[in-house]
């Protein structure tokens, strides 16, 4: 791992208090592991995709100040509940800020070559209203087994409740999508009716 | 399973495979390893930007000299950024759009080694910093436009952003050396193009739907201004060439090779009316290169060295012409205007955009695509009206107004793949080439 770090890393110590090769070394580990994982919570937590890079970021700093607290193997869980942190807040600031509709430009919808990115960035925000609607415990439970692939264990020990109680929020969450998903199919039949 | 069952798995595919980029990746991980290893910084509420700041600090101090001699050139009325004189000379062909004064861009010098050229261009862009002001302009309701966005540096990749209606910059996707990307916007829609690395400011794309315009030397964000595509039914009288002048206005030249088997030379036509070899196309290969207005080019067939096609300057002559063009071509009647559809064409429809009444012209439309598309004529009404079907590598030729409007679509799918007007237009601007 530390042959492929940039070469630029200095030795002086970092402002973290760590020694710079062992914080250097475990974010990097850090973005290796879970880089993608963090990404995709963010997303599914509401932050635009032009935003997430930045949240990631966000994300990462906070995750390198606090490093010497965090126990070596719990990166994930911190940077978990700072993603969502980080998630609602974009999202507090977000929605406090005026919209303009339409304020998209054309970009990708226009181009037909880019029609299954389009498709799935509609089924994106589809699914991301939908999970708007779910309560928190459901929601966070079918982000991470569903979205980010965690397995019901591992989430169990992220949230820090029995594997039993993931297995029903995930069984109740779905449920609720999927009846969530039939209110709206409803909704737009009746109305194409009217 | 039942349908919204089903419905709903497939949001979770969609949703799974979303996805960062190997370079935002790549990105957090070298930002990460600058910022553990900096002085401390406020690390609560710091986005990717405010990250990036210390660097600029260290960066802004290296370009100051850069800056201040922008900041002179623009007072003094100069719209272009005049890079040092050892960039220009460094440029491949002084017409790579780095360094181009738009009140005198030069002919065309060819590079006689391309190892040798290749070795002078390798840091073509790297000194190009404009002033990085927060954007004046923000993004406006518009008309829709096709923007051509042509990374001419050498080596380094460039980011696009866009200009928010907050007037905030907002990454849209990054473009390698020499690509080419094709963006739809709206003509009131102001464009960032930086650094990938060190976020330098590099281009302003101003809107075009209002008193500003593009300005900067890198990236060319103009439309394409000559689309030339060489197809099977392509050959030209043998003449004299026109020779290219000075002057003349910066344009994004491409052309494509649709002949089948047959390799393609392109040559450049110098100030003394010199075919010069430039480069050799092979079947489907594509070039897109800057070039100015005034400069003329010809295609020949490579085995044979048949001319295909002369690609003279749009505007006439007024000085340096071979005396041999000179002489009086027999005047037509009307001017020709050809249109080339490609397979890499696809459009959006505009709305009420109708026909009206303009000057006589002669259209033809080349179909250059692998399937075969059918023209429709948008009536005074904008309603389509079939006008004919035109097989794949086919030329259809036909009286027509400037002022017409047209629609292109696949014959099987009827998907748009064009929609033009003869005269100049924000949706047929690129594809506009005159028939020598």
């Amino acid at each position: 791992m530390d042959q492929a770090l940039p070469k630029t890393v200095s030795l002086a110590l970092t402002p973290y208090g760590s020694s710079p090769a062992v914080t250097v070394t475990r974010i990097r580990t850090f973005i290796d592991e879970y880089y993608d994982r963090l990404w995709r919570v963010l997303r599914r937590y509401g932050v635009p995709e032009a935003n997430v890079e930045d949240a990631a970021q966000e994300v990462l700093l906070v995750l390198a100040r606090r490093l010497e607290d965090v126990s070596p193997g719990s990166e994930w869980a911190f940077a978990y509940s700072t993603a969502r942190r980080v998630a609602a807040d974009r999202r507090r600031m977000d929605r406090a800020r005026p919209r303009t509709e339409g304020s998209e430009p054309l970009a990708s919808i226009a181009d037909p070559r880019q029609s299954e990115a389009a498709a799935r960035a509609d089924d994106c925000r589809e699914l991301d209203a939908l999970l708007d609607d779910l309560p928190d415990e459901q929601r966070e439970v079918v982000v991470l087994v569903e979205l980010v692939g965690m397995t019901m264990g591992e989430v169990a020990q992220l949230l820090g409740v029995p594997p039993g109680t993931v297995a029903s929020r995930l069984r109740r969450g779905r449920a609720h999508l999927e009846q969530l998903v039939r209110s709206n199919s409803e909704r737009m039949e009746q109305s194409r009716h009217e | 399973m039942s349908d919204h069952t089903e419905h709903l798995n497939r949001l979770f595919k969609s949703a799974s495979t979303e996805a960062p980029s190997a370079a935002a990746k790549a990105r957090a991980i070298a930002t990460m390893a600058r910022v553990t290893s900096a002085p401390a910084v406020p690390a609560t509420r710091v986005g990717l930007k405010g990250l990036l700041g210390p660097l600029s600090a260290v960066l802004c101090g290296i370009a100051a000299v850069a800056l201040v001699s922008h900041r002179i050139a623009r007072v003094q009325g100069v719209e272009s950024v005049t890079p040092p004189s050892d960039v220009v000379a460094s440029s491949p062909g002084g017409a790579t759009g780095h360094g181009q004064s738009r009140a005198a861009p030069g002919p065309l010098p060819l590079p006689t080694d391309p190892r040798a050229a290749a070795a002078r261009v390798v840091d073509q862009c790297s000194s190009i910093a404009l002033p990085d002001e927060p954007p004046a302009v923000c993004s406006t309701d518009g008309a829709p436009l096709l923007l051509t966005i042509v990374n001419t540096c050498s080596t380094e990749p460039v980011d696009l952003y866009w200009v928010t209606f907050f007037c905030e910059e907002r990454f849209f996707k990054q473009i390698a050396p020499g690509e080419s990307v094709f963006q739809a916007t709206y003509d009131t829609h102001p464009w960032r193009v930086r650094d990938h690395e060190t976020h330098r400011l590099l281009k302003e794309i101003a809107p075009t739907g209002t008193a500003g315009t593009p300005f900067g030397p890198v990236v060319q964000a103009e439309e394409l201004n000559r689309h030339v595509v060489v197809t099977p039914l392509d050959h030209a009288e043998e003449t004299r060439p026109r020779c290219s002048e000075g002057g003349g206005h910066p344009e994004v030249l491409e052309v494509v090779n649709a002949r089948g088997d047959e390799a393609t030379d392109l040559y450049f036509v110098d100030g003394e009316c010199t075919e010069v070899f430039f480069t050799r196309l092979q079947p489907g290969e594509d070039l897109r290169r800057p070039s100015y207005s005034n400069q003329a080019w010809r295609l020949r067939d490579h085995a044979t060295q048949r001319l295909l096609k002369d690609l003279a300057p749009a505007a006439p002559s007024t000085g340096a012409a071979a005396p041999e063009s000179k002489k009086p071509v027999a005047a037509s009647t009307k001017s020709r205007r050809e249109f080339v559809v490609s397979d890499r064409d696809h459009d959006v429809e505009s709305e009420n955009r109708c026909s009206e009444a303009g000057e006589s012209i002669e259209l033809s439309l080349v179909n250059d695509r692998s399937d075969a598309v059918e023209l429709y004529w948008l009536d005074y009404d904008c309603e389509e009206v079939s006008k004919a079907k035109v097989e794949p590598g086919q030329r259809w030729t036909h009286a027509a107004s400037d002022a017409y409007r047209w629609r292109v679509r696949d014959a099987r799918t009827q998907a748009l793949v064009k929609e033009f007007a003869a005269n100049p237009d924000p949706l047929g601007q690129r594809l506009l080439v005159t028939v020598p």
